[in-house]
């Protein structure tokens, strides 16, 4: 049997051996990070700060202090946008933002009256550069953007992005980059970057990182206990402690070792993919959500049906095909609402390196029969 | 006694550093082991690393050329 699990974007599977490998070693031998200077101690504070020196180098930093563990890229997110301090109290973002972003943004509308405005686009969501010139960048405090949108795999300009941006600070969600397209902050001067563990870096769930360049600019979301400075009643100042209160998930960071240790060459090709691509756009019954140019795509991608709902079709998939797909608004109502797929939502595709060019093909031709199914209708 | 039997314990700000600085004296093949902190000296986390004193110089520029700040307390063994 193949792999047609396209659910990688919610979360990857499988993971890599050595993720269940890791965490069985943590499980066995126990110990916590710091407090103590114990041999158990020392092993786990060890393979921590290993994790946090990988983690660097998935996001192209030589700052390793500057990655600070979270639970997730949610968490990650919350920590700059509660805790910068917005002066004109106006902020730009992507057109395809996830609701880990937009809530926030709502609540700081809501408590501090920050406004967001949507950067120019293309009908993709891609973000306008040209058009992004005619504005006033200088009179907004931040800019958000999702790397690569969870519903059509539209992959952000960033480098450039941030060349326009210049002093303005950039916050980029790289939850479904991270893994698939290398991030290289420290060479496109990207200020801040939140990824989670447990979709393209195939680690658990509960693990994430924020990458913060100028920690001085925000305040910490959570405070409490961090094994140092343990005399002052203040959070410390120092990185990572400063934004890492409470025992970390150890546990989980063993596992993201171990995925982020793991080499998994992909079982199919770009090309596999563009052809994948064409042939289920060439599909008279579905409408295919995707990049406008496929020089700017991510592995995942949505589809919609004429004749069934997201829902009916991801259902369908499962039952004859075993293909399984998330289906609805993927948590991204505003993307949703940007490529008109608003409010029904659309069926996700979304891929790991675990898939072959032969689970393409399959998952193209149970495609194939609904649409021959609708044209017999 | 000699000199170079002389201990000296680098204090750090974080576990971060501790471990940071474990990798760049591995890295140099000198001994090293990671302790507590002994009480009578101040430091802002719960592990210090004790070398012999006599490969501090080796390390200081290492520990310098990554930004690394430490304190040296040096130990009459």
């Amino acid at each position: 049997m193949g792999n047609y699990y396209f659910d990688n974007s919610a979360t990857s599977h499988p993971k890599p051996p050595e993720v269940a490998k890791y965490i069985n070693e943590y499980l066995n031998n126990g110990g916590t990070y710091g407090r103590s200077a114990y041999d158990r101690v020392i092993t786990v504070s060890r393979m921590v700060e290993n994790t946090r020196v990988l983690l660097a180098q998935v996001i192209g930093t030589g700052l390793t202090n500057h990655v600070i563990f979270t639970s997730n890229a949610t968490h990650a997110l919350n920590i700059v946008i509660k805790g910068f301090p917005y002066r004109n109290k106006r902020i730009l973002i992507s057109p395809l933002e996830h609701n880990a972003v937009t809530r926030p943004l709502m609540h700081l509308l809501n408590v501090n009256g920050v406004q967001h405005y949507i950067l120019p686009h293309r009908i993709d969501g891609y973000i306008d550069l040209d058009r992004m010139r005619l504005l006033d960048l200088k009179s907004y405090d931040l800019c958000i953007v999702n790397h690569v949108s969870n519903v059509n795999g539209v992959v952000q300009p960033i480098a450039e992005l941030k060349d326009l941006l210049g002093d303005v600070p950039l916050l980029v969600d790289a939850s479904q980059s991270a893994g698939h397209i290398p991030l290289e902050v420290d060479k496109n001067n990207i200020d801040m970057l939140a990824l989670t563990g447990h979709k393209g870096l195939m680690g658990p769930t509960g693990t994430g990182c924020l990458f913060i360049r100028n920690p001085e600019l925000v305040s910490p979301l959570v405070h409490g206990g961090t094994g140092s400075r343990s005399d002052s009643h203040l959070m410390p100042e120092h990185l990572p402690d400063r934004f890492e209160a409470g025992t970390p998930n150890v546990l989980g960071i063993y596992g993201l070792y171990g995925a982020l240790s793991a080499k998994v060459n992909p079982g199919f090709s770009f090309d596999d993919f563009k052809e994948l691509l064409n042939r289920i756009g060439s599909l008279n019954s579905f409408r295919l959500v995707s990049a406008g140019n496929s020089t700017n795509q991510a592995p995942l991608f949505s589809v919609t049906s004429s004749r069934y709902s997201p829902s009916e079709l991801s259902n369908l998939l499962f039952k004859r095909y075993s293909i399984e797909t998330r289906s609805g608004l993927h948590c991204a109502p505003l993307a949703h609402k940007t490529l008109g797929t608003f409010p029904a939502g659309s069926v996700r595709f979304s891929l790991s390196n675990f898939h072959s060019s032969n689970d393409l093909a399959y998952l193209y031709q149970a495609l194939s029969e609904l649409d021959h199914d609708s044209k017999q209708r | 006694m000699t000199q170079s039997k002389d201990k000296c314990l680098l204090l750090f700000q974080s576990i971060h550093r501790v471990m940071q600085t474990e990798r760049l004296i591995v890295s140099r093949g000198v001994y090293y082991q990671i302790i507590p902190v002994p009480k009578d000296y101040s430091s802002e986390c719960g592990m210090c690393i004790e070398i012999n004193c006599s490969d501090l110089a080796l390390l200081e520029h290492d520990l310098q050329l990554n930004e690394i700040y430490f304190n040296i307390v040096k130990v009459k063994s």
